[in-house]
């Protein structure tokens, strides 16, 4: 099968989980969809130099997040990756965390994580790929977030 | 599940959005398909251009030309069908026969063959491929056959077709124009006078026609979008003479607009073109 079948292939079986990544950094639908529309056009002008195409999901991942974080980025509201929890969401009330509240609250490193591996399911090595982050960073911002959130839910 | 996970499966791509994203990837597809035919330009160029006499009158005048059969037709000349996994192939690969230039035949079924030859060995290493990477989950599909467009006593036109179904399904045609009672070379570019702007003549008139029908027909015409939309047609573009001697200029699907639109066709009024044609008609 040719690259871009594979990646159509991909495509239709995901579209829903990449939105919802996208969904993750942006908080606005119609935010979310551009960003994976841009996506699926940057990736398709790249298609040729991906070499193996049983790396398609964490190279396509990989790009919506550059493309969600550069469009953040350009309007100002990327938050830094080191910081665990954005202090704008710190006054929402926890007791009714859901995951809206939560990737309101959370960095966008952070919350990329949690996202990836709650819903997608994805190992820490993927994850690390397609953060182009430690894999050790990865599971520490994990399990710390996570630990966090439980306890908030408890409060 | 955790909490914080509440309202996560609420987060979906609207239909809207698959839309669009399977737009830009037929329109990906296409582009490479178009690009990777280049190559092969020359032998198109050499199929359209089927010189034929099928006259029996003329056929005995001529009859110092061997071998002249009488009736042109396209018969079919092999089949070809397989199951891989969850996906299916049905090819049938046409023959034509009947040209006064047999040489001519002979290319044009060898590219037919070759074509089909082709589409059987992709069929196999992706059908192949789709079963290892989705162990099993994978669907696709090709249907490949023939229909006679035309059957007068001036042309004969038969559409190859290709239909391709990975997700969403796409096709896209081979048309092969005989005409019967001029023994000349018959490509677009042939019909008109030389030096004519059949490009230009043509284009603008299925230009109007495409925002006449977004307009009015809940056409789906991609015209004012971006820089995929439609332009021109192309010097080769697909086409055929239909049974009423018009020229039909031929689009495959997604090729101009969305696939609800299907592989679109737009018969040209003579009219518009008859002080460019060659003989003034078809």
């Amino acid at each position: 099968m040719n690259k871009t079948k594979c990646f159509e292939h991909f495509i239709n079986e995901k579209i829903d989980s990449i939105y919802r990544f996208a969904y993750t950094y942006m908080r606005s639908r119609e935010d979310a969809e551009d960003v994976v529309n841009e996506s699926v056009v940057k990736a398709l002008k790249g298609i040729g130099g991906l070499k193996d195409e049983e790396a398609i999901k964490c190279w396509f991942y990989r790009i919506v997040a550059n493309t969600a974080v550069s469009e953040l980025r350009k309007r100002g509201r990327m938050i830094g990756g080191d910081d665990l929890f954005d202090d704008v969401g710190r006054e929402d009330d926890y007791s009714k965390l859901n995951f809206e509240s939560m990737i309101a609250s959370l960095s966008e490193d952070t919350k990329a994580v949690v996202v990836l591996k709650c819903c997608d399911n994805m190992s820490f090595r993927e994850i690390s790929e397609v953060l182009a982050i430690n894999e050790n960073t990865v599971k520490t911002r994990f399990y710390t977030a996570v630990k966090k959130l439980k306890e908030d839910t408890e409060l | 599940m955790y909490d914080f996970l509440n309202g996560s499966e609420k987060i979906k791509a609207s239909e809207q959005l698959k839309k669009k994203v399977r737009k830009q990837i037929m329109k990906h597809r296409i582009r490479t398909t178009v690009k990777m035919s280049g190559v092969c330009a020359a032998a198109v160029v050499l199929a359209f251009s089927i010189s034929v006499n099928a006259s029996q009158e003329f056929a005995f005048a001529m009859s110092d030309i061997p071998v002249l059969s009488a009736v042109v037709k396209v018969v079919t000349f092999g089949r070809y069908s397989k199951t891989i996994g969850g996906s299916e192939a049905n090819i049938v690969i046409p023959k034509l026969e009947g040209l006064a230039d047999k040489e001519l035949e002979k290319t044009i079924n060898a590219e037919l063959a070759k074509d089909a030859e082709e589409l059987i060995k992709e069929f196999e290493i992706d059908a192949t491929k789709l079963n290892e990477y989705t162990n099993g989950e994978g669907h696709m599909g090709i249907d490949s056959n023939y229909i006679v467009k035309t059957d007068t006593d001036k042309y004969y036109a038969i559409d190859v077709y290709v239909v391709n179904m990975v997700g969403s399904s796409s096709s896209t045609h081979k048309f092969y124009t005989v005409d019967r009672t001029t023994k000349n070379i018959v490509t677009l570019k042939g019909l008109f006078k030389g030096g004519s702007d059949y490009v230009g003549r043509i284009s603008e008139y299925i230009l109007s026609e495409m925002k006449r029908m977004n307009k009015e027909d809940g056409g789906m015409f991609w015209i004012d979008e971006d820089d995929l939309s439609f332009k021109q047609i192309s010097e080769n573009q697909n086409f055929y003479i239909n049974e009423n001697n018009e020229l039909v200029i031929c689009f495959d699907k997604y090729e101009v607009a969305a696939g609800a639109q299907g592989s679109p066709e737009f018969v040209i009024p003579t009219s518009v073109i008859s002080d460019i044609l060659v003989n003034g008609t078809l």
